[in-house]
This record gives C-alpha cells, structure tokens and sequence, in this order.
C-alpha cells in the first residue's frame, strides 16, 4: 500500500548488487522457472488479457461509453446487451470499464514509469558522486518523505486542479523519493564492486561508467521496487479519481465510477460495487506476479 | 409518485395571498400586516392533538457546519437557514404552517407595518414582550442596528460579508432609518421596495451577542428570538436546540433538535434508513424505493422550483438567439424528470409552475426536437457544432442531482453537435463562483431557483440587476422591453392585472431563451414515521414549532 | 543511542524547514490570485489588498516565503474560508479524530497481521499458509474505500449492526463504546490493506529465524513448539516486524484518508476532502503543513525505536 512513507529497512538492504540485470540466458532460466508457478503464469495471463482489452477500447467496447440510455438506467448485470449492466445514467457499465480502464491503467502506471526515471537518476547520482550532491539529494528527499504520501498526492493534485495529468504529477513526486532512496542504496554497494573502481582507477569517463556498467547493475532493485508498487499505486490513482480529483465527468474511470454508483448502492448494489472489482483484480494479480518474480529472483525466500 | 398532501387548495391560485404592498403604498394607508390568525391557528389546531416532546435529529444537505450566523447562512444557499431557523425570526416570514398554498409572508418580529411616501419608507411595529436569547429586548434599536449591520459602511458592526449575502435578496440602499419610539421605526429607501417579502430572509441577531463574541465567535454560538435556542456545538459535527421558555410565541413542541450536515444525499438516505437521523431533505431519486421499503415516510409538493442552465448571453454562441433556442429544442426533458430522476421532477414547459396564476395557458413549451435543433444550429451558423465549457454544483440546495443531470444533457447535446466540457464545484465554493457572474469563456451556469414573489423576475430579468448589483443574473441576460412591463408589474394592485403583466415577461424571457430550461424539482422530504406535526409547505423549507416525536 | 538519537533530531530541522518550503510552493501554484484563494470568492477588494500586503505578495519570493514562515512558527495558519474559524484550531480538532481512527485500524492490522502471519510461517507451505496469504494478498489489493462501501451497504443497512457513518451518534452520543461501535467499520476497512502487509513481514521474518541452527537445537533440546516461538523466535523477528508495524502506523495517517471520506468520519482527510469542494486553501495547506509535523516526528520516533532494539542501524544511517 505504497507502502508506508516508502521502502521498508529491508527493502532497502535489497537485493542489490548481487545478481545485477541478469543475461539474456538467464532471463531465459528465469522465465522457466517463472512459469512453473501456475498460478502467477495464469495471473500474468489474465492481466495480459485485461490490459489489450483496454488498449483495444474502440474494438473491444460493445457501447459507447458516453451514450446515454435513460430509460434503461441500473440494468443489473446479465442484462441483454448490457453485460454488465447499465449506471445511472444508462451507460454501458462493461464499455466504460473498458475505456475507463485505459485512463485507470495509465493513471496506475505512468507515475511509476516517471517516478523510476526521475527517482532511478537522483539516486544513481547521489550514490554515485556522494559527498555534497549525494547530501542534497538525500535531504531533498527526506522534505517529501515529511509528508504522508496520500495526503502529499492530494495537496499537489488539488493544487493543480482536476485532470488525468495532474493526478499523474502529483502520485510521481510522491513516488520519486522512495525510488532515489533504493536506487541510491544499491548503488553504493555496486560502487563498492572491485570493476567499478577499477575502471574509475583507469580513468574510463565517469558517464560512460554509469552508462555500461553501473545501471546494469543497479537496476534490478529499483526495477523490482517499481513493479511492486504498480498495483497499490493503481489502486492509490482511483482514490484520487474516487475524491473527485482526477477525471471530469462523463469520461469514465474505475474509481470516478465507483463515486458516481455510490447513490445507486442501494437500489442496484450488484451494478454499484462493479468498478471496484477490476481496481482490486489488477492489484491482486499484480501482487501475485510480483511475488513469483520475487521468488524466481531470489529463491532463498521461495 | 410519493405521498402527495392534500393538493384540493394547491388548485387556487397560490398568489392571491400575497401582500399586496403596492396596492398600499398607492393609498398611502395604513396595511395591516397579514395576521398571525392562520399561524397561530395552525399551532392550536396540532397541538389539540396533545402531542409533544422528543429529540429530532434533522440532516442538512452540506458537508460541514459553517458559521451560524442568520445574516451570512446564504453562504450555503437556503440550506442553513432552514436548520437554524428555530432559532432566529426576521420582520416578516413566510408562513410554512401552511401546506396549503405557496407560504405567504406575515409579519412575525414586525406585527404590522404603514407606507409612506409613496412606498419608499415603511413604519415597522414591533412586536412587544419579545427577547433574544441572551436577555437583550428586542425594539427599535436592535432592529436599526441590525440593519446597519448590513446596510450602514459607517456602523462600527458593519459586516461586508452579511451584506454581500443579504443584499442578493434586499440590494439597499437604505437612505435612512429613525426611531420613532421605543417599538416603531422607519427605513426609507431609493425606491419603493416589497419589503414585506424581500425581508423575510433577513433574521434579526442579537447586538449584546455579536459585540461580545465578534463577527466569527457568533457564528459558533448564535443568539436570535425565535423559539429554540443554541444549546451546543460539537466542531464539524452537530449543533443542538433547545426550546428558549421565554419565547413569545406558541411553544416548541420539541425537547432538542439536532442538526447534523450531511452533504451527501445517499448518505443522508442511508442514515434515514438505518434510523440515524428523523429528517432529511433533496433526497436523490434512487433513494426512494428504499426508503419506503425501510418504512419511511416520502413527501413531495408542486412548488416554485426551476433547475436551468443560464447561457452566458455575454459571448458568442450564446449571445444568438437561435443557439439557445436550437439548445432549447435539443434536450429530452420529459426522460430528464422520469428516467434520470424517476419522476422525483416535473419537466419544465414554462417558468411557472402548473396551477399558479402566472402559468400561461397560451404558452408553447419547448418539445424535445433533435432535428429541428441542429437545423436552427445550422441557421445560426454552427452546421458542425461547437464546443463549450459549462460549470455546475455537485450537490446544494435545491440543486436535485446536478452532475448526473448535467451529463444527460451533456449528452443530448453531444447529439445535436454540441460539445460540453463541465466543470463541478461543490456547492458552497459553486455559490461563490455563480455570485460572481459567468466568467468570459464560460458557456452556462447551472442554478435552481425557487421563486414565489414578482420581485423574483426583477432580480432575474430587468437590467436594474444586471451583475454585479444583481448576482443571481449571472447570464447578463436583458430585454429592454422587459423593464417597463416589470415596473408596471410592481406598481399594479389588481391580482389578476399583475399576473397579466408577469406572464408577458415570461413570453419575452421564454422567447429568449437565456436559459437552458429544463425541469421544475418536486421538494422530496424523507422522514421517519415517528415525526408528527410535520407540515409539507409548498416552499424551500418547513418550520419545526409543530413537530414532535413519538 | 544518545547521540543517535541527538544526531537524527538535529538533522530534523532541515526535513521540517523544507516541508516549509513545499507547502509555500503549493501555495503559489494555486491558479489565479493566492489573496482571492486565501480569502474565497466573496471576500471584498480591501481584503484582498490587506493580505497581498500581509503576505508580501508584491515583494520577491524570499521575502514573502519568511513572512509567511514568521506566521507559521507563531502557530498562525490563516483562516477558513468556509467556516471563519482559525485553521490552526480546525485542523488539531480534526487531528485528534484521525489519530482515534488510525491507532483503532493500526491496532487491528497488528493483531490480525501478526496472526495470520505467525500462522502461515509455523504452517508454511500448507492449507493454513496458503489461506493467510491469500487473505493477507486481498486485504492489500482491496480498495479501502470500495471495501468501505461494501461494508456500509451489507453491515449498516441490509443488517443494521453498524452506523452508516459518522462518529458518534446524534443523540447522546460521544461516550467509549458509541465512538468504538462507529469505529469498526471505518477502522476495519482502514486496516485491511495494512494488516496484509503486516502479516507478510511477519511470515518472512519468522520464516528466516525458523531456519537458523539455534532453533533445531531447541527442538533438540525438546521444547515445545509454542515455547521455542513465543520465547525465542518472535523475540527475534520483532525488529523487523515492530518497524514495518511502525510504518504503517505512519502510512494510515494519510491512508485512512479515503476511508474518513466514505464514513464522514471527521478526520483530516475528510477535511480535506471537504475543503477541497469547498477551496479552502488556507485549511488544505494548513492541514498538510500540520500532517507533515507530526509525521516527521513519528517517523522519527520509529526510527529510534528500530535503533534501540537493533543496533546494527545505528551505525549504518549515515547524514
């Protein structure tokens, strides 16, 4: 659950520096070993689907999503040629989930994408450099740990107004200080690694060095932290949308859904909690995929 | 449809009982105040009943407890002042004792009142033996300082906010007020005013109270006349009334009311369901069913309620005529009232409302006519559509369910190629937007109005009260023949000439379409059957002093 | 430990300062005028120019950022546009209320967490593992306020055990047991997410003491199953698990934010979301100014307590 005001310790010890971004070969091995978990192979599987049907919206969607059929508000679920219903205004629930998908997924997974590249750099140069660029980066991140990372999200997205990009902006300066932090911290233990001070005694230029042979190094543990925060953060941009923060109406959304449903809970409780259950499956599966990557990577755990 | 009162009266026409103010002021008489006979009348026929007592707990449509102060509570539309109403009184109210017809005002702080000078000062008679809460009587003087506080910038308790707020309602100036003795006191205005009816939201406060605790400290604890008073507040959560054992008036039946906001409308169905709270009003449409199904009393009346968009008539397109008449003819407002709000709604033919004396029979209402609407489009020059970027309220008083209405509409006008980005706001920061008029770039302001008097299509409609002297015109719309017909209408004393002349407004207003109109709100109250005495006035709110519980 | 603990409270200052400076930049992010935003829609031109000039709007940046600064430190948040009322007051009102539901949903993660965690180490790869974990994998993944949702409809008003929202009850209300009868279904749907986590930890914690040679020569020694792990492992997975207990203790300050929205509970992120509606901006920066305050101190808190229950830490925070 973005998981507290960032990595925890043992996050933070991490697995850095010690398998490094594994080989063609072994990315191979791992795959295998991967799919024989079955569970997360059919996790992997079922997202896979669930994100091309979102990519795939104008062909995928039966309706329009924004079509209004008001004489046939609150159809439950199973309804002819409503699949899953109708909201309140009569829109086709099952072609908003599949367009609201798309800004829902987008919303869960840019600000990890920005957060990994902003944070992933802050961190390979604090820990790189260290001494006084190592000490302001640091502090600059602790300022943002100071804030607790939901209400962070939401000052800044309040700040700057209702919009699918600022909610964006806001969860990325929320996720970048925890990325700086395990990205630092694996790149002083690689730092350390007997060929990087070698070739640093050798004279390569420095950018070189952090090109070729640090972030292939590095890499893995901010890349494993990202990924294990893509679901809370999927769940995370929904509240936003839930709070009315994010998209404007009718544009459809799973969390922004779920708020416009709340005042037909009663009369139609099946088709009001209905955009809930994707928010929670992507977590899920996402969760279970990254488990199994977890183990695969680090099969002491398993 | 929900448990209808008696509507056998509602067929007369509602304003034959208005104060005829002009009528009098002509004749430079003395008017009597209407009577209290009807009030007090009211009282005794529900107490023979013989019941009372109980702890109400009433749901106000808001999400926080703002300050309590009568003369700033249009801060949050009506919505406020209904919950505090048992605890302040102004000269006149409009006596929701009566479900009857459309409330009139009477005099309540004012027993009667006299115009002079051709109606421009009125002589207000106090009513004797009243006291605020704390003790302070109520004369002459709190009644002059209390109108400084609105109206006088040279009183040191002069209140910019109150006056900001009230003058929506009363826009001044006043030229003078004198005492004439310890109960009687005049106000003389620029022009002849109705006071009677532009006063009754204009509650008295007590001066001892507001100097002691300042501006902001009343507002947490509020000290006016009527018959309940403040007993406490939890921050953010509740305040509670008691009965005020010295009031002048027929006793309160009951022991507390609590009033709690909940903005949320589901919320406020789920917390009548669950028996949380006795009162709740602007229940959404789908919280009906269940709330019979819980065994909860359902109430709705016909009353002069309008819910529109208002076209900016500032800025093209809608400073064309046949853009809001095409936009007019584009929406589907009879599935609006029955589908979206499952006919909690009736749709709008005309600004008035069914069976009052300003409906005009004559009247085309506007027919749901896609085709028709993109042809004018295309008269106007918009064959291919336009965009536009319209504002509404998320919830409010009055406001019915804002955004899921204004996405229908949305999309009926989607149909028609006309392309509306919304924009929402919650009501308390979309009231603060709408008095400031729509914004250049803004196509249309959603608003409800619930208007009873003729000075309602002067506030709306004559250029007296263009913006920003005038907010609630937030369109900038005006017609210049409008004005001398209003004029006409405010100094003519036959009903009947009066309603002639109103109706001829609304022909030119609906012809010029300034607004979007769409349907009128049918005042849906829940509440819990151990409520009696509940009154269904026909108007915004309901008065408490005959409620008990058993 | 002393002069850890020193260390990490001088180096608190900047953190604090710089919670400062992002509040101030939010605060001159605010589209439009930040006098008309401070003061809402119907303030009055005069106003509007006495705060331009109380904030020194017309002057550089630094020199606004230190007048606003002297406010702050003087504990003066501004005012309310919506309720007139000093933030300062409104905000630690609102504090107090969201501390009684994030401790309630913290002290139920920790019970819940701890259990199926210890559970599914001492049973790992079985039924009863795999069943904690499937819970503990749910509980994460859930929305809290879609679980919130749920909650009320089936437990409030199909089955009417549990008030619908609120804090206390209108009449009479305020007393223990009302506040804790509101209190469940809020703290419940609060607490899903971290209980899941916690419950994790405890699992890998257990699990990496259970296989250290020691215990074998426990269970050599014939101890009993419950012995060897209330006495000697969860001794030593405690520091694990009591800092990610701590964590989200912190985490549900802010988490609990969406939950309070759902329930009106009267809590800073209900606030929040109120004065969002309402633009109230003076309460919204207060508010995270405020959080931001006491989360660095909590923060800090479980630091030094990691600190003092493992040593190792001590040594290793480096500036």
């Amino acid at each position: 659950m973005i998981s507290a005001a960032g990595p925890t310790a043992a996050e933070l010890r991490g697995p850095a520096g010690e398998a490094g971004l594994a080989a063609p070969g072994t990315l191979r091995a791992l795959w295998t070993r991967f799919q024989h978990d079955r569970l997360a192979t059919a996790a992997l599987a079922l997202l896979g689907l669930i994100v091309l049907i979102c990519i795939a919206a104008p062909l995928t969607s039966p309706h329009d999503p924004l079509a209004t059929e008001a004489v046939n508000r609150l159809a439950p679920p199973g309804s002819p040629g409503h699949l899953l219903g109708t909201d309140g205004e009569g829109r086709d629930m099952l072609s908003r989930l599949i367009w609201g998908g798309r800004t829902s997924l987008v919303t869960g997974v840019a600000p990890v994408l920005i957060g990994l590249l902003v944070g992933g750099l802050l961190g390979l140069v604090a820990g790189y450099y260290g001494g006084l660029t190592r000490t302001v980066i640091l502090r600059a991140v602790d300022v943002l740990f100071a804030f607790p990372a939901v209400l962070l999200a939401i000052g800044i997205a309040v700040t700057l107004g209702p919009g699918t990009s600022h909610v964006i902006i806001a969860l990325a300066v929320v996720l970048v200080p925890s990325v700086a932090r395990v990205t630092e911290s694996a790149t002083i233990s690689a730092c350390s690694q007997e060929y990087i001070e070698a070739a640093k005694a050798s004279g390569v230029h420095d950018a070189s060095i952090v090109l070729y042979q640090l972030v292939s190094n590095v890499a893995s543990a901010p890349l494993a932290y990202c990924f294990s925060i893509i679901g809370p953060v999927i769940v995370f941009a929904a509240g936003l949308n839930f709070l009315g923060l994010g998209i404007q109406p009718p544009d459809p959304e799973w969390g922004s859904m779920l708020y416009g449903l709340q005042s037909s809970l009663l009369v139609a409780p099946l088709t009001s909690i209905v955009p809930g259950i994707p928010i929670a499956l992507a977590a899920l599966l996402l969760d279970v995929i990254g488990n199994a990557v977890r183990d695969v990577l680090d099969p002491r755990l398993a | 449809m929900t448990t209808e009162q008696p509507e056998d009266s509602a067929k007369k026409p509602f304003n034959m009982q208005r104060r005829d103010f002009l009528k009098a002021s002509m004749a430079m008489a003395l008017v009597g105040g209407p009577t209290l006979s009807t009030f007090l009348a009211a009282c005794a026929s529900s107490s023979s009943s013989g019941g009372r007592g109980g702890t109400l707990v009433y749901a106000m449509e808001i999400s926080d407890l703002p300050s309590l102060d009568a003369q700033t509570s249009l801060s949050q539309g009506s919505t406020l002042a209904q919950a505090i109403q048992p605890m302040f009184e102004g000269l006149t109210m409009y006596d929701r004792h009566r479900s009857d017809v459309v409330p009139p005002a009477v005099g309540v702080l004012a027993e009667s009142w006299n115009l002079l000078d051709g109606g421009k000062t009125w002589e207000w008679k106090l009513r004797k033996g009243v006291t605020f809460h704390d003790g302070t009587p109520w004369n002459a003087d709190a009644a002059i300082w209390n109108f400084q506080r609105l109206y006088d910038p040279k009183s040191p308790q002069y209140f910019l906010l109150a006056y900001q707020l009230m003058s929506i309602y009363m826009p001044g100036p006043i030229t003078s007020m004198t005492k004439v003795d310890d109960l009687t006191f005049r106000m003389t205005t620029n022009i002849p005013r109705p006071l009677n009816e532009e006063l009754e939201a204009l509650w008295m406060v007590s001066p001892t109270a507001v100097q002691k605790l300042g501006n902001d400290g009343f507002g947490l604890a509020p000290v006016g006349t009527g018959g309940m008073k403040f007993s406490k507040l939890v921050a953010g959560q509740q305040f509670e009334m008691v009965p005020y054992d010295k009031y002048w008036g027929p006793a309160y039946k009951l022991d507390k009311v609590i009033v709690r906001p909940i903005g949320d409308a589901t919320a406020r169905v789920n917390a009548l369901v669950s028996g949380e709270i006795d009162i709740a009003v602007e229940l959404p449409a789908d919280g009906l069913a269940p709330l019979k199904s819980a065994g909860k009393t359902v109430l709705t009346s016909v009353r002069p309620h309008t819910w529109e968009f208002i076209f900016n008539t500032k800025e093209a397109p809608f400073n064309d005529k046949r853009v809001r008449q095409a936009l007019n003819y584009a929406i589907d407002r009879d599935s609006l009232a029955n589908n979206i709000l499952k006919g909690t709604a009736i749709p709008m033919t005309q600004l008035a409302i069914p069976n009052s004396d300003w409906f005009d029979d004559g009247l085309a209402p506007y027919t749901y006519d896609p085709a028709k609407a993109k042809q004018m489009l295309a008269d106007a020059g918009y064959a291919n559509g336009f965009n536009t970027e319209w504002w509404t309220a998320t919830n409010g008083s009055g406001e019915l369910q804002p955004v899921p209405m204004a996405e229908f509409i949305q999309s009926n006008l989607k149909a028609v190629g006309v392309n509306v980005k919304l924009k929402t706001f919650e009501w308390t920061a979309y009231l603060g937007e709408f008095f400031k008029a729509a914004q250049p770039g803004i196509g249309a302001m959603q608003i409800s109005y619930g208007w009873s008097w003729t000075y309602w299509w002067g506030l709306l409609f004559s250029t007296e009260y263009l913006p920003p002297k005038g907010p609630l015109n937030a369109g900038y719309y005006t017609n210049p023949a409008i004005d001398p017909l209003y004029d006409q209408a405010l100094g003519e004393s036959d009903t009947a000439k009066r309603s002639a002349l109103v109706k001829q407004i609304q022909r030119i207003v609906w012809d010029d379409a300034p607004y979007l109109f769409c349907v009128h709100g049918l005042n849906v109250r829940g509440l819990n059957p151990k409520v009696q005495g509940f009154i269904n006035s026909k108007e915004w709110q309901f008065q408490f002093q005959t409620i008990y519980k058993t | 430990m002393l002069s850890y603990a020193a260390r990490r409270v001088v180096l608190l200052v900047p953190v604090l300062l710089g919670a400062t400076v992002v509040v101030f930049v939010l605060i001159h992010l605010i589209p439009g005028d930040p006098a008309g935003a401070l003061l809402g829609p119907t303030s009055s031109d005069a106003a509007r120019a006495a705060l331009r000039a109380n904030l020194g709007l017309d002057q550089p940046l630094p020199v606004q950022y230190g007048k606003w600064l002297w406010q702050v430190v003087h504990l003066d948040l501004g005012t309310s546009i919506a309720r007139r009322q000093p933030v300062a007051s409104i905000v630690w009102e609102a504090f107090q209320h969201t501390l009684v539901l994030a401790a309630m949903a913290a002290v139920l993660a920790n019970v819940v967490g701890l259990f199926l965690g210890i559970i599914a180490a001492t049973r790992q790869f079985g039924i009863a593992d795999r069943s904690a974990m499937g819970v503990a994998a749910l509980g994460t993944a859930v929305p809290s306020y879609w679980l919130g949702l749920i909650l009320v409809v089936l437990l409030a008003l199909k089955v009417q055990l549990f008030p619908t929202g609120g804090m206390t009850s209108a009449i009479d209300g305020g007393s223990p047991g009302d506040i804790l009868w509101h209190l469940v279904l809020p703290a419940v749907a609060a607490g899903a997410a971290p209980a899941g986590i916690v419950a994790r930890t405890v699992r890998a914690s257990v699990l990496e003491v259970l296989r250290l040679d020691f215990v074998q020569a426990l269970r050599a020694r014939g101890l009993s199953e419950s012995t060897i792990l209330f006495h000697h492992i969860l001794p030593n997975a405690l520091p694990a698990i009591l800092t990610v207990m701590g964590l989200q203790a912190g985490y549900l300050l802010g988490g609990v934010a969406f939950v309070e929205v759902v329930f009106s509970w009267p809590g800073i992120g209900n606030l929040l979301f109120l004065s969002i509606g309402q633009r109230d901006y003076p309460v919204i920066l207060g508010v995270m100014l405020f959080v931001s305050f006491v989360f660095v101190l909590l923060n800090l808190a479980v630091d030094l307590m990691h600190a003092a229950l493992d040593p190792r830490v001590r040594t290793s925070v480096t500036g």
